[in-house]
């Protein structure tokens, strides 16, 4: 059964002689629990293809459905709070809040929402990131890797069902990479949640179940 | 909504950005302060001195109470005393008036007061009691002084007092006092109720026709409804539900009639108020926008992690309440505070009232409006970029840069701080030119027509209702003559009433004046809208209109400014005029300088013998079938004068008591003491040799109080030295408001190439990075800097040109004491500083912020 499902999925930017086709009539469909890698070279759509997928942007035609339920028919605050519900996101640049501590960070998207925090989850979310010992310091006082495995742990606090990741690795080294790769498969296992990840790297994109191609905003399976 | 349990995760995300950009957060507080300062100064400003003109003229009308009912027996006050839409109710009776040699200019009326009509009354003592026995009183100071009696309670004197037109001595005690304002139209003697009723006992009829020159034992209600929206109204409405007789002698409190304010007056406020209004939002608001393009990534960045907008609009409301709620107390206690230092310099200068004067009127409502003013900014202004992330998408929002020009630059950004600093500039520069054009040249020279000045002690005084017009005494003049020093005396008399005319000179009235559409619109202001053709048609019955005859000597005729003359002339010719066939005559005048000829030179009058020999008593009937009898001169003899010439007679000159038409005439003293018989002059004026004005004033002030106190004179000196005092008043208000402005026109500026560097600390970094240096950046932000000042320079001299020839022109052209001249010596002060500005600031900000280094200044935004 799809959790994720995008049918003639189109965005179009500019007119005229200067438009640009970033995705021009992509559909594809996740399963609940599978780790799907999107990979394509840069400019080839993929970052856009996420963000509709996960609602942060609109699409010029075309549907995505996430658990049955069609998300362009959501306006506003509405899809701001399905999205904080049911989708973690992990961003290349991080985009956490510099002026609270990483531990207000990882919370923050729940609070958001007026809940109160599990604390086990997120405390063992956190043991296994490796980032106990950073929990009160400011994200401007972390290494890039420290950064991603602050916003992984953000992504997964909440147990969305599922996880949209852009190039999670993308502003990591190697090793570093590994490591945040492992977790992210590892969480998502242990949490039995649903990963689209998007890379340009062949190598990253092995370590997903299933690989999709994007290029020139056109999917090949 | 659920009530949702987020604050202190939005708390967080409010207020912890404030502590990690503490810079940007003081920039917007100084903002808010400012604005703040200018809108609560100028309230305080204007707020104290509309309060303390109201309670100037409540003084005047004697009491605060909305409205008052006179000459009420008691049955009629027992009629409304309980009615039930009466806030206050009280009273007074009076008993007559103090007849004292002594309090001769300063009339005292004795009444009995409630303590609540007392205190309504501003003659509540203030030290000692109100008066329980019989013999206790309560004086004003300036009473007691002009009686010689001490400021002790107990003090026990005699005065005469005049009851029932009945003069006589009564001993008394006082038993407080209480400080009188010297505008007030009487000083008020307040004595105990067993007094009044022994010797005016209080009346229990209605009042009829026959005593309405008898006041003593009558009840004057004074009442206060709950608020002052239509007093008139109410007060009918009272009579009506209250039964009391329909011709009840009824006075509202003009303190309380609006309206009284010119059109042009609210539309100048209006234009001023909008244009301070327009700079304080412009400040605030500059500020905001330039911190637009980091705002919005901040908000960008919140709506990726799931922060709804309503969130967002809550963070946003939670900042802009934090800088308002530092900046806006802050801004009011210095506005307040310049506000009190600047209102005793501008009160000192207006005659309101003279206790208390200058004095901080608070009104809370526009404390409020200020801050209320001041907070709606800062939300509308904060709320722009949360508005505009809230619309757009999470990754829009992020990737937010603004809308850009053809070269480049933000377009938008451009044009609000460009007009943000030419407002402020052009304020200032305006309220430059108004104060600057401050003249009392010309107004002063009506108001200076000799050096001396005597004449009756009321006749100057708008509130006493019957002046004594033949006051100058033949031993005075006598006296004067013996005065060392005295270059020239003029003789100034009236005799007052009506001007007849013939048939054929009538004609020319009828077909000229009475034609004008000015004419009419004076008769109906005065006679209402209706009675505009019967009056007119009265005029052309009696063929007469009122006026009256001035004598003067020839120094007296030297001092009036010629209009038209036969010859042409600018100056009477005094030998011609003093042949006793010539009669010089005024013009009729209304609103804004608006004067026409009654008639012209060469034209001939009968002018009326006012001798008392010829006085009758003449006999009329009154609508009502009454009979009345008045002193007239119907069949006295008359002479023929031909118009020499047209002239204005200076205000300081003149019987200042005006009515419709106000056809004056002159003749010569000599001609017309021939026409009138014996007679005293009203006013004489005095011209002394340099250096005698010192001991003239001397022998002036000892013969006003020793020999004769019903005189009273006046100085060329006294009135220059209120003229110096007044224009200084302008000097330092100007000064202070202007320096206010300016330095806010200046922090404005300051401000806003402080934000715009420190908001683009990364694009600096980024710069810097691929291999800008630090010179070269400081000259690319002087160059950015520099293109401002040359715009805020053309655009604020453009604006403040049109401004200084349209608005204000017309302004200062209307108020007889500005003299309108065209200035931009503010713009030349402030644009080389505001240049000097430019240079100094890129380079300090610059210096601040590259003590981060550049991978710093790249990571965090």
């Amino acid at each position: 059964m799809s959790i994720l499902e995008a049918k003639n999925l189109t965005k179009y930017y500019g007119e005229g002689d200067t438009l640009v086709k970033a995705l021009d009539g992509v559909s594809l469909s996740v399963e609940r629990g599978e780790f799907v890698s999107i990979i394509g070279t840069s400019g080839s759509g993929k970052s856009t293809l996420l963000h509709m997928l996960g609602g942060l942007d609109n699409p010029t035609s075309g549907t995505v459905i996430i658990d049955d339920k069609d998300i362009s028919g959501l306006k506003g605050d509405e899809l701001c709070i399905f999205r904080r519900r049911k989708i973690g996101f992990i961003f290349q640049s991080f985009n956490l809040v510099p002026s609270i501590t990483v531990y207000d960070n990882i919370i923050l998207p729940i609070q958001l929402d007026g809940k109160k925090p599990d604390k086990d989850h997120i405390d063992n979310v956190i043991e296994t990131l490796g980032i106990e010992s950073k929990k009160n310091v400011l994200p401007s006082k972390l290494s890039g890797g420290q950064q991603q495995r602050v916003a992984i742990a953000r992504a997964l606090a909440s147990k969305p069902a599922i996880i949209l990741a852009d190039e999670p690795t993308g502003n990591l080294d190697s090793k570093t990479s590994q490591d945040v790769l492992g977790l992210l498969k590892t969480t998502g296992k242990k949490y039995n949640q649903t990963i689209v990840m998007i890379t340009h790297n062949d190598e990253i994109a092995q370590m997903a179940d299933r690989t999709i191609r994007i290029e020139d905003g056109h999917i090949f399976a | 909504m659920s009530t949702v349990k987020n604050k202190t995760a939005l708390n967080k995300l409010a207020m912890n950005p404030i502590k990690t950009n503490i810079k940007k957060y003081i920039i917007l507080i100084i903002a808010v302060v400012m604005t703040t300062l200018l809108f609560s100064s100028l309230f305080t400003i204007a707020g104290s001195m509309l309060k303390e003109v109201q309670l100037s003229t409540m003084r005047q009308v004697g009491g605060s109470c909305h409205a008052g009912f006179k000459y009420l027996s008691e049955p009629e006050y027992d009629l409304v005393k309980d009615d039930p839409e009466l806030k206050d109710i009280t009273f007074r009776i009076i008993v007559g008036v103090v007849d004292d040699e002594r309090v001769i200019k300063a009339r005292t009326e004795v009444s009995y007061y409630e303590p609540l009509a007392a205190e309504f009354s501003f003659c509540y003592p203030e030290k000692g009691s109100m008066p329980e026995a019989e013999n206790e009183i309560v004086l004003s100071d300036i009473t007691l002084d002009a009686l010689g009696v001490s400021h002790e309670i107990g003090t026990k004197f005699s005065m005469s007092v005049e009851i029932n037109g009945e003069s006589k001595l009564y001993d008394f005690v006082l038993s407080g006092y209480y400080r009188g304002d010297p505008i007030s139209m009487a000083q008020m003697a307040l004595v105990s109720r067993a007094f009044q009723e022994k010797y005016a006992p209080t009346k229990q009829n209605p009042i009829t026709e026959y005593e309405f020159n008898d006041y003593t034992g009558w009840i004057c209600a004074d009442f206060n409804f709950s608020n002052s929206i239509d007093i008139e109204g109410k007060t009918q409405a009272l009579i009506d539900r209250t039964g009391i007789r329909e011709d009840v002698d009824t006075g509202i409190n003009w303190a309380y009639v609006g309206g009284r304010l010119d059109p042009s007056v609210i539309f100048v406020c209006g234009i001023l108020l909008i244009t301070f209004f327009g700079a304080g939002y412009l400040i605030i608001y500059n500020i905001f926008y330039l911190n637009i393009i980091s705002d919005m990534q901040e908000y960008g960045l919140l709506k990726t992690i799931g922060t709804t907008g309503k969130q967002l609009r809550k963070i946003v409301l939670r900042r802009a309440t934090f800088v308002s709620v530092i900046g806006i107390p802050v801004g009011l206690v210095l506005g307040i505070g310049i506000g009190g230092v600047l209102l005793p310099v501008i009160s000192n200068q207006f005659s309101t009232v003279s206790i208390d004067k200058g004095e901080l009127h608070l009104n809370i409502w526009i404390i409020l409006g200020a801050a209320l003013f001041s907070y709606l900014t800062v939300i509308i202004s904060a709320g722009k970029p949360c508005r505009k992330a809230s619309s757009v998408s999470p990754i829009e929002a992020l990737r937010f840069t603004e809308t850009r020009g053809k070269d480049g630059k933000p377009k938008k950004k451009f044009v609000i701080v460009i007009l943000s600093l030419s407002l402020a500039l052009l304020v200032l520069n305006s309220v430059f030119a108004f104060v600057s054009g401050f003249s009392m040249d010309g107004y002063v020279s009506s108001m200076i027509i000799a050096d001396f000045s005597v004449q009756d002690a009321s006749l100057d005084n708008p509130s006493v209702s019957y002046v004594e017009t033949q006051a100058i005494e033949r031993d005075f003049l006598d006296a004067l003559e013996r005065q060392p020093g005295v270059e020239a005396v003029g003789n100034i008399y009236i005799s007052e009433g009506e001007q007849y005319f013939d048939d054929a000179t009538w004609s020319k009235i009828e077909n000229g004046l009475l034609k004008d559409d000015m004419v009419r619109e004076k008769i109906a202001y005065y006679y209402g809208e209706d009675s505009v053709e019967d009056h007119i048609a009265r005029l052309n019955r009696d063929k007469s209109l009122d006026g009256n005859t001035y004598g003067m000597n020839e120094m007296a005729v030297s001092k009036l400014e010629v209009i038209a003359s036969v010859d042409g002339s600018d100056r009477i010719d005094w030998e011609k005029f003093n042949s006793g066939n010539y009669v010089l005559i005024t013009r009729w005048e209304y609103e804004n300088n608006y004067c026409l000829n009654f008639l012209d030179p060469g034209d001939k009058v009968q002018i009326r013998s006012n001798d008392p020999q010829y006085m009758e008593m003449i006999e009329a009937e009154l609508e009502n079938g009454e009979v009345i009898a008045y002193p007239g001169f119907e069949n006295a003899p008359s002479r023929e004068y031909e118009i020499l010439a047209v002239v204005d007679i200076p205000y300081a000159m003149e019987l200042q008591r005006y009515r419709e038409f106000q056809c004056d005439y002159i003749l010569p003293e000599s001609e017309f003491l021939n026409l009138n018989g014996s007679w005293k002059p009203m006013r004489t004026i005095i011209d002394v040799e340099s250096g005698e004005e010192e001991s003239m004033n001397e022998w002036l002030e000892s013969y006003t109080t020793a020999v004769n106190p019903y005189l009273e004179y006046d100085s060329k000196d006294s009135v220059f030295e209120e003229y110096k005092s007044f224009s200084n008043m302008f000097q330092i208000v100007g000064t202070v408001v202007s320096i206010i402005l300016a330095l806010i026109g200046l922090m404005n500026f300051a401000n806003t190439i402080i934000t715009s560097i420190l908001v683009r600390s990364r694009e600096l970094a980024m710069l810097e990075a691929v291999g800008m240096t630090g010179k070269q950046q400081k000259i690319s932000l002087v160059k950015e800097g520099f293109v401002y000042f040359v715009w805020t320079l053309v655009v604020s001299t453009i604006l403040s040109t049109l401004m200084n020839f349209t608005l204000l022109r017309f302004i200062m052209n209307e108020i007889a004491m500005f003299e309108w001249h065209f200035t931009l010596v503010p713009l030349a002060a402030c644009l080389p500083v505001i240049c000097l500005l430019i240079l100094i600031i890129p380079v300090i900000a610059y210096n601040r912020l590259s003590k981060r280094s550049v991978v710093d200044r790249l990571r965090v935004e």
